[in-house]
């Protein structure tokens, strides 16, 4: 049940989500790798964008894994299999991030060899970590990635689900574990954060041309009218 | 530092930025390399749950760069094989000698390793067991105090916590009423180094750090209506309640 690249097939199995991660539980030895392998590709996006490296995101990406398998008994029906997939890999890339945070305030870590050349989402810059982004040599993704490992981890990972992913934001809250109108504000900020490192607050600022990476010191904005919720959302913006 | 930029932009602003972050998404699989890796975990996890032996600890793949993470794993599995039997007599066994070294030397499970005077490199269940459980924590009196994190498992989840708390007096579980608030995430970690649990349930309690089958959890104590200990275990990546125990059941 292998192709050539020893990779397992499993174009053959058409069970649903639901019923894979209930193989799963009943015992099934392989409905879970078919699950995860079905979906692992985005959830590496969302994985690699939350922590801004390959590293942290190989890492997170794992304990999600480990932990949806653990816990498949604990899956109630009550949202997608997919959000509950993403939820439980954000939650592990978070965890990734904030032990990170804390081993950076080590005064005396115990393994600095191995910390010397691994990545941290708020010290590396993306183009030094993801090869892939190295390859495509991408000015503007190269910014804007830039500007995204400066945002605090809950507000990226926000943004990268809402506006990234393009998941809706009620899912996004179970994904995150908090209120729609907390995913919308995190996002709202994050933007508003964003927008002067991306260069579209300057007069006839033009976001297909992004500032040089010596950006521009934010400036306030104006109050405006219009809403700063994402498309579809509801009006509960605070 | 100011943040001006959370001033609200514009519909065009933040449509523009937007756009910049929809162009920027990752599109491409997983690397071969992350594919493997992964392959390799959930065929050790499905030897794991078949009952045979596992060509590799899961976790180690995921923190064989990492040292300390490795040594975590070595205690882990050894709880595994300790849980029951190995915690009550380990704990019984804890001196209050410890009481004077820190929290964090106490907790930090590279230390509780070297530690445990067995003299041997890791691993085996009676050296594994002992460091995982000697020591003290925050909790009311050094002798009662288990080491944080607490390891657990799922298979014997209420009778480890039997064993690990079994010494913790009552006055270490306070009436919802008069419970401080949730701990964060960050007391969490003062309390275990390392210890990362990102959202912690808000529940009424005081709470531990722990790990349930290596992945992140907290117990929650508490006192119940008659003043009998209960622990909820709540796990941190999908913030479901694994377990109540009332500590004190028959």
């Amino acid at each position: 049940m292998s192709d050539q690249d020893g990779q397992p097939d499993d174009s053959s199995d058409d069970r649903s989500d639901a019923e894979l991660l209930r193989a799963h539980v009943e015992g099934d030895p392989d409905a879970f790798g078919v699950l995860f392998r079905r979906h692992r590709d985005r959830l590496w996006a969302v994985a690699l964008r939350t922590t801004g490296n390959p590293e942290d995101a190989a890492d997170g990406l794992q304990d999600g894994m480990v932990a949806a398998y653990r816990r498949a008994g604990s899956f109630r029906g009550e949202a997608a299999v997919t959000t509950w997939l993403h939820r439980v890999v954000v939650n592990a890339c978070l965890d990734r991030l904030r032990a990170a945070k804390v081993r950076r305030a080590d005064p005396l870590p115990d393994d600095l060899d191995d910390w010397g050349d691994r990545g941290s989402s708020v010290t590396a810059t993306a183009e030094a970590a993801d090869p892939a982004d190295l390859a495509v040599s991408d000015e503007r993704r190269r910014v804007v990635l830039d500007a995204l490992a400066q945002l605090p981890a809950e507000q990226r990972a926000a943004l990268v689900l809402v506006d990234m992913e393009g998941y809706p934001v009620a899912d996004v809250a179970v994904m995150l574990d908090c209120a729609v109108g907390t995913v919308k504000s995190r996002c709202s900020r994050a933007r508003a954060r964003l927008a002067p490192l991306l260069g579209v607050l300057r007069p006839g600022g033009d976001p297909d041309h992004l500032p040089p990476r010596n950006h521009d010191a934010a400036r306030p904005v104006g109050p405006v009218d219009g809403s700063r919720a994402p498309p579809g959302a509801g009006a509960d913006q605070p | 530092m100011s943040e001006p930029t959370d001033s609200p932009l514009s519909p065009e602003q933040e449509s523009a930025v937007r756009r910049e972050l929809a162009a920027a998404r990752h599109r491409g699989p997983v690397p071969d390399d992350v594919a493997a890796r992964l392959d390799d975990v959930l065929a050790s996890l499905s030897r794991e749950r078949a009952g045979e032996p596992a060509a590799a600890p899961v976790t180690d793949v995921a923190t064989r760069r990492r040292r300390r993470d490795a040594t975590r794993l070595l205690l882990a599995a050894a709880a595994v094989v300790v849980a029951g039997v190995g915690i009550g007599q380990v704990i019984s066994g804890g001196g209050s000698d410890d009481s004077s070294a820190s929290l964090s030397e106490r907790a930090d499970p590279d230390r509780a390793g070297s530690g445990s005077g067995s003299g041997g490199s890791g691993g085996s269940s009676d050296e594994s067991g002992s460091s995982t459980l000697q020591g003290g924590s925050a909790l009311a009196a050094p002798d009662s105090a288990p080491a944080l994190p607490l390891r657990l498992t799922s298979a014997g989840l209420a009778e480890e916590l039997r064993a690990a708390l079994q010494p913790v007096p009552g006055a270490d579980f306070p009436a919802p009423a008069e419970a401080p608030p949730s701990a964060s995430a960050d007391e969490l970690l003062s309390e275990a180094p390392g210890f990362t649990c990102t959202d912690p349930p808000s529940t009424a309690g005081r709470l531990l750090p722990a790990y349930v089958d290596d992945a992140p959890a907290v117990v929650s104590l508490t006192a119940g209506d008659d003043g009998e200990r209960l622990a909820d275990v709540v796990d941190c990546a999908t913030g479901e309640t694994l377990q109540s125990v009332d500590l004190d059941a028959p």
